[in-house]
C-alpha cells in the first residue's frame, strides 16, 4: 500500500425521505396516483439527492434509502415467516421503527425487489455522476436483525441470528452484487456497540457476519452508532481480518475514537462526524483537526460521514451537515494535492 | 361547584381522538387566505370540529371526554409555538409517512402566556359532561420532541420547560380546569435521566392544586415503578391493552390511581367487550375499584374514526357490564381525587 491519503465524504444510510416523496407514498397507499406515478417520483427525488450528493462533492453514497420506512421495512415484507410488529423507538431517536415479528421459519421470497431498486439508482447515479461514484446498499445486519425482532419461532438468539444471516441476508446480497457488481454492502450493526446487549450474543453476531462476508468476498462497511466501540474492539478486530471490511466508527458517540482506532490498528476506516441525532452543526476546522489526529495514528483512507441514517433529522439540516461534509472532505483533497 | 361525583370506573379519552376529514381537507383549502383570515376560520373551523367530537365521546357514554386534541399536531409542536425559545427547522420524520414538527430550543424559554385556556373554556362550553380532561404535553416527553441548540444539557431544558408547564397549569386551575393530564409517552424511552424526569414532573405540578393524571406509554413500567410513591400527580394512565396486558403486574401494591389503557391504539382490530372485562378484573386484583379508571391505551388519532368509534363502544359496553357487579357490591360512584394516594 502507498502513502496516499484519502479522505472522502459519504452519505450512510438514509437521508430523510423529501416530505413531498412522502406525500406521494401517502396518496398512492390512499389509491389517488398508479404505482407508476409513485415510482417516478422516488426516481425524481432520488435524482435530486444525487445532483445536491454531486454538488457537495459526495461522491460514495446510498440511493437514501426513499423507498424504506425505516431499516427493516420493506425489506422484511420480502422475508416468509415474518411480519411487520409493533412500532418501536429507534434507539434516542425519535424515530420508529416496524419490529420484525417472526412467526415462523425465515426465507426469503423470490420476488424481492431490492436489487432492481439498486439497479435503478445506480443507472441514475451514473447519469449524474459519470464513472466516479460508488453506490452502497444499506441492510440491516443479522445481529442487529435478531436483536430488534420479536421472536415466536426459534427461541434461541444464536439461531436467530444464523437464520437471518443464511436465509435471508445471504442469498440477498448475492442477488444485489449479481444485479450491481460495483456496489458496496452496508451493514448497519448498531446493536453491536449497545450496551444492553451480552457480550455473547454480540460475539456470535460478529461471527455470522464474518462468515457472510467471507461467503460473499467482496468489499462491505460495518456501520456501528450511538455507543461505544471500547468495549468490543476484540470482537470487532476479528471483523476487520481479511482487509475486505471497512469498519464504519461513530466519532459522536465512541468515548475514545482515537484509542479504538489505534488499538485495532486499521488503515482505513468510516467516521461517523456528523451527528444525526441533533440540529447543531458541526464545525469544518474540529472536523479537520479530528481527521488529522486519526491519520497521525498511521491511517491512510478516512470516509467522514453521518454516523447513522439521517431520519430524525430535518431535511434541511441533512442538507447543510451534509454540505459541511463535503467541504470538509474537499479541504483535505486540495490540501492533498498541494502537498503533492 | 362542588366537589364531582364519577360514576365507578369512570371512562375517559387519553387525549387524541382521530380529526374529522373534512377539518383536514378545510385545512388545505384555507392556505389560499392571509395568515390572519386564515388563522381565524381555521378556529372557527376547529371549535366546530371539537364540538363535534365530544358529542361523538358523551352519545358514546364517555364520562370524562377531552377536545380530542383536534386543534393539535402530533406531540410538541401545539405546545411550544407558544412558547418563546423555539423555533422549527421543519417537518421531520417519524416513521413511514408521518411526520412532525420537532422544535428546536435556540435560546432561553420563556412563558408568553396561556397557551391551552382558551381551548379549555371552549371545550367546557361545549361539553355535557360534569368532568373534562385537558391534556398537555409533560416537560420530558416535550424534551425529548425537541432537539436542543441553546442549553448546556437536555436536563436543563426539561426543568425550564417544567416551569413553563407548571405556569400554565396554574392559569388552567385559574380558569376552572378540574382534570389535567401531562402526556409523558416519552417518559421510558426518552434519552434522559429517570430521576431527573421524576423531579421535573413534580416541579410541573408544584402548588397545582387539582388533578393531575401522567399518561405513560411503554413496556417497561418496572422501571418507574421504585417512583410511583414519588410522584406527585393523581393518577398514573398506562397503556396495557397493547402489550397484551402482560404488564398488568406493575400495579401490585400501587397507592395512586390508575387509568387503565384497555384498547391497542396501534392496531385496527376491535377488542371484544369480554376481553377488556378479564383485564380490568386483573387489575382489580391489584387496585382497588374505586382507584380505577378506564381508556384507551394512549391518543387515537392514527386510528380510523370508525375503528376508534367501534373500540370505545366495546369499551363502554366492557364498563356498563363491569358497573353492574359492583353496584351489587354497593359500589355506584367515586369522587373526582386530588390527592396523590389512593385509596
Amino acid at each position: 500500500m502507498g502513502s496516499t491519503l484519502v479522505v472522502k465524504a459519504a452519505l450512510n444510510g438514509s437521508f430523510p425521505r423529501f416530505f413531498k416523496l412522502a406525500k406521494l407514498y401517502t396518496r398512492f397507499s390512499l389509491g389517488w396516483i398508479t404505482y407508476r406515478t409513485l415510482e417516478s417520483g422516488i426516481r425524481e427525488y432520488t435524482r435530486k439527492l444525487f445532483e445536491m450528493l454531486r454538488g457537495f462533492g459526495i461522491h460514495i453514497f446510498t440511493d437514501g434509502m426513499f423507498r424504506y420506512d425505516d431499516l427493516f421495512n420493506p425489506l422484511i415484507q420480502y422475508v416468509e415467516g415474518v411480519e411487520p410488529g409493533k412500532l418501536t423507538r429507534f434507539f434516542e431517536c425519535t424515530f420508529y421503527f416496524k419490529a420484525p415479528l417472526i412467526k415462523s421459519r425465515l426465507r426469503l421470497k423470490d420476488n424481492v425487489p431490492i436489487p432492481d431498486w439498486l439497479h435503478f439508482s445506480s443507472v441514475q447515479a451514473g447519469e449524474v455522476f459519470g464513472d466516479e461514484y460508488v453506490i452502497k446498499q444499506p441492510l440491516p445486519g443479522p445481529l442487529t436483525l435478531a436483536v430488534f425482532s420479536i421472536d415466536e419461532y426459534y427461541h434461541d438468539m444464536g439461531r436467530l441470528i444464523h437464520a437471518w444471516c443464511s436465509e435471508v441476508l445471504e442469498p440477498l446480497i448475492r442477488m444485489i452484487l449479481s444485479k450491481v457488481p460495483n456496489a458496496v454492502i452496508e451493514l448497519h450493526e448498531p446493536v453491536l456497540v449497545s450496551k444492553f446487549i451480552s457480550r455473547e450474543v454480540k460475539r456470535v453476531g460478529v461471527s455470522e457476519v464474518m462468515e457472510l462476508l467471507g461467503s460473499l468476498g467482496s468489499p462491505a462497511w460495518v456501520m456501528t452508532y450511538f455507543g461505544d466501540l471500547g468495549d468490543v474492539v476484540d470482537l470487532v478486530g476479528d471483523l476487520l481480518t481479511g482487509g475486505k471490511v471497512l469498519l464504519g466508527v461513530d466519532y459522536r458517540s465512541c468515548e475514545s475514537p482515537l484509542a479504538v482506532i489505534k488499538e485495532l490498528g486499521v488503515r482505513k476506516v468510516a467516521l461517523g462526524m456528523i451527528d444525526a441525532r441533533t440540529t447543531v452543526l458541526e464545525k469544518i476546522l474540529v472536523m479537520r483537526d479530528e481527521i488529522e489526529e486519526v491519520l497521525s495514528l498511521g491511517v491512510r483512507e478516512v470516509y467522514i460521514g453521518n454516523n447513522a441514517p439521517l431520519d430524525p433529522l430535518p431535511e434541511v439540516i441533512a442538507v447543510r451537515k451534509l454540505r459541511r461534509l463535503g467541504r470538509t472532505a474537499r479541504g483535505f483533497a486540495l490540501l492533498t494535492r498541494l502537498i503533492g | 361547584m362542588g366537589a364531582a361525583e364519577l360514576p365507578v370506573l369512570p371512562t375517559a379519552l387519553t387525549g387524541s381522538y382521530p380529526k374529522p376529514v373534512w377539518l383536514r381537507a378545510l385545512s388545505r383549502g384555507l392556505k389560499m387566505y392571509e395568515n390572519k383570515k386564515r388563522l381565524k376560520l381555521l378556529r372557527e373551523a376547529h371549535n366546530d370540529a371539537v364540538a363535534l367530537v365530544v358529542k361523538e365521546l358523551e352519545d358514546l357514554g364517555i364520562d370524562i371526554p377531552t377536545d380530542g386534541e383536534v386543534r393539535r399536531d402530533p406531540v410538541t409542536e401545539y405546545l411550544v409555538k407558544k412558547i418563546y425559545g423555539f423555533k422549527f427547522y421543519g417537518p421531520v420524520r417519524m416513521w413511514g409517512n408521518h411526520y412532525v414538527m420537532k422544535p428546536v430550543a435556540v435560546d432561553k424559554l420563556r412563558y408568553l402566556g396561556p397557551i391551552l385556556v382558551s381551548d379549555y373554556l371552549h371545550l367546557r362550553e361545549v361539553a355535557r359532561s360534569r368532568t373534562v380532561k385537558v391534556t398537555i404535553t409533560g416537560p420530558a416527553t416535550a424534551t425529548d420532541w425537541s432537539f436542543n441548540e441553546y442549553y448546556s444539557s437536555r436536563e436543563e431544558l426539561m426543568f425550564d420547560l417544567a416551569k413553563i408547564i407548571n405556569r400554565e397549569l396554574k392559569n388552567l386551575e385559574e380558569a376552572g380546569a378540574e382534570y389535567v393530564q401531562l402526556n409523558e409517552t416519552s417518559l421510558l424511552s426518552a434519552p434522559l435521566d429517570l430521576e431527573s424526569c421524576v423531579e421535573a414532573i413534580n416541579e410541573a405540578v408544584k402548588g397545582v392544586n387539582i388533578k393531575v393524571g401522567l399518561h405513560i406509554y411503554g413496556y417497561s413500567y418496572e422501571r418507574l415503578k421504585p417512583f410511583f410513591d414519588e410522584l406527585e400527580v393523581s393518577q398514573l394512565t398506562l397503556g396495557l391493552a397493547g402489550y397484551s396486558f402482560k404488564y398488568l403486574k406493575v400495579l401490585d401494591g400501587i397507592n395512586k390511581e390508575v387509568g387503565i389503557g384497555v384498547v391497542d391504539v396501534q392496531a385496527y382490530r376491535v377488542e371484544e367487550p369480554d376481553e377488556i372485562i378479564r383485564a380490568v378484573r386483573k387489575a382489580m386484583r391489584y387496585v382497588h375499584p374505586e382507584c380505577i379508571y378506564v381508556n384507551p391505551d394512549s391518543g387515537m388519532r392514527y386510528l380510523p374514526r370508525a375503528v376508534a368509534r367501534r373500540k370505545l363502544k366495546s369499551m363502554i359496553d366492557a364498563v356498563i357490564s363491569l358497573r353492574e357487579e359492583l353496584k351489587r357490591r354497593g359500589l355506584t360512584a367515586i369522587p373526582l381525587r386530588r390527592t396523590s394516594t389512593c385509596p
